[in-house]
């Protein structure tokens, strides 16, 4: 154990010859997946995942906003993900990290992409109403790949999303909104994220611990959808790596998205 | 399937050398997209933020106009990385490299383009480098028509999208590559595509990559040659 502290790489060298790692875990196999919905009774919709020990919430808050310019028939949704000194000794306090702001962008990004949700049925009337979602992720504890987590957090909180309907009174021209009947809207795709980390150059591990993060470098992302469609392909980091390797983290992430979209589709109801 | 894919990567223009006061600075231009970068390095380094084996890098990405926001933190950390490992870190121990990157025109391609100024840069600052890193973006366009009842999926692959192109399309890749060997060293890739669209996407962009090593040769023995005089 002492050795694990003192001399990670070596010490990971060691048990990557018995093919296994320090957790126990084989090199492909990711940690123990929790996701729980509808644990924030004041947000519109959440989330809770806890991926090993790394756990991130997300919370949704539905509001009426004038459209903008260039989309006036389309809603908005605006993530943003925080890791604040509370989940890791990494990050200090202060403006929000670089790892924060780069997740933020992911998110921003793979919404776009992959349209799990059309912004044309957040629209109440062209011009004039539409709904933005604020999606705020926290990550409350972190022990490696807080990427896949919230992603999972996300499109969790999205579907868990309820909001009342809202009517344009034609006279007056103000927002009738009637909190008795709430209605979900329909999200697609299914999207998961599955992320790869490069050990020594020749080794790679999936679904890293912060431990792990700190020894290897370059990051392999993948997000599939429910078609098995490569939605987001992000490698990071320049170890130049054989097109095999990555069509075996491709893969593992579409194994990876099935098994998870089993847990979407449980607290679907 | 129609595979339609244009090869010319448009107009390429590289100047180094503008800046005086960087150790390297490059303006690059491909198609209608403009990027300054300057380089200084190896440079003195704070000691909270050295690193006692090797070089530190740091990107910084300025947008044409307003704040630098969530984006360009994402662009830089994706830069930054590719830098970390082409650089020769371990030359330089406790020592930091600055990259400044300032988009001067965006018409599309923004990242590629980024990345091989911030290649040029390096290069004319004579920082030791394991390769060059190329990039190329792919954009897969697909029209779906509909012939009698049979449903016809066109794809077209636009190699150097411009804007107009990036809006049209439904995936957008940039692929980075390295220069000797013209190995994959990284990726971005956003929208829904199979399998065989991503590798095709990939052929692609390696082929174009060597275009683009051949245009950095040229213009740097251009630069050496009105140098020796």
């Amino acid at each position: 154990m002492e050795l694990l502290n003192l001399q990670p790489v070596e010490s990971y060298k060691t048990f990557l010859k018995e093919n296994i790692r320090p957790d126990g875990r084989e090199l492909m196999e990711t940690r123990q997946t929790v996701l729980n919905v509808g644990s924030i009774s004041t947000a519109d919709g959440s989330a809770l995942v806890k991926l090993g020990e790394t756990m991130v919430i997300c919370g949704v808050k539905a509001e009426l906003t004038i459209p903008s310019a260039e989309d006036p028939g389309k809603g908005i949704v605006v993530p943003n993900m925080e890791m604040s000194a509370l989940c890791s000794s990494h990050f200090k306090p202060g403006p929000p990290s670089e790892q924060a702001q780069v997740i933020t962008k992911f998110l921003d990004n793979l919404l776009k992409s992959c349209t799990v949700i059309d912004t044309a049925d957040l629209c109440v009337m062209k011009d004039k109403l539409v709904w933005v979602l604020y999606c705020d992720l926290v990550c409350l504890n972190y022990d490696g790949n807080a990427l896949d987590a919230s992603v999972l957090a996300l499109i969790a909180a999205l579907q868990n999303v309820k909001i009342p309907e809202v009517t344009v009174d034609d006279e007056s021209g103000l927002p009738h909104t009637n909190m008795e009947v709430k209605k979900a809207f329909a999200t697609r795709g299914m999207p998961c994220a599955t992320t790869f980390t490069v050990f020594d150059g020749s080794h790679i591990i999936a679904d890293p611990t912060l431990k792990e993060e700190d020894i290897t470098e370059g990051n392999i992302t993948v997000v599939t959808d429910e078609h098995d469609n490569l939605i987001y392909v992000q490698r990071q980091g320049g170890l130049a790596m054989p097109e095999a390797e990555m069509q075996k983290c491709v893969k593992r992430a579409v194994e990876h998205g099935s098994e998870m979209r089993k847990l979407y589709l449980a607290v679907a109801s | 399937m129609d595979l339609n894919s244009s090869l010319p990567l448009g107009n390429l223009q590289c100047e180094q050398k503008v800046l005086k006061n960087t150790d390297g600075s490059a303006m690059y231009t491909a198609g209608e997209t403009n990027v300054l970068v300057g380089v200084y390095g190896p440079a003195d380094c704070k000691e909270s933020k050295q690193d006692v084996k090797q070089a530190v890098v740091e990107v910084n990405f300025r947008p044409k106009i307003g704040i630098p926001g969530v984006a360009e933190k994402y662009m830089e950390k994706f830069v930054c990385k590719i830098c970390e490992s082409v650089i020769l870190r371990s030359f330089h121990p406790r020592t930091a490299f600055s990259v400044i990157v300032q988009v001067m025109q965006d018409q599309g391609s923004l990242l590629s383009c980024a990345i091989n100024a911030v290649s040029m840069a390096l290069q004319d600052a004579g920082i030791s480098m394991r390769c060059m890193p190329v990039a190329v973006t792919v954009a897969l366009q697909k029209k779906e028509k509909e012939d009698n009842e049979m449903k016809d999926d066109s794809k077209k692959f636009v190699i150097s999208p411009s804007t107009k192109d990036e809006e049209e399309s439904v995936a957008i890749a940039t692929f980075v590559f390295d220069s000797a060997q013209y190995d994959s060293i990284s990726a971005y890739a956003c929208g829904p595509m199979t399998s065989d669209e991503y590798r095709e996407c990939l052929r692609l962009a390696k082929e174009a990559s060597k275009h683009i090593v051949r245009f950095f040769r040229d213009s740097v023995s251009r630069k050496v040659s009105t140098d020796i005089r």
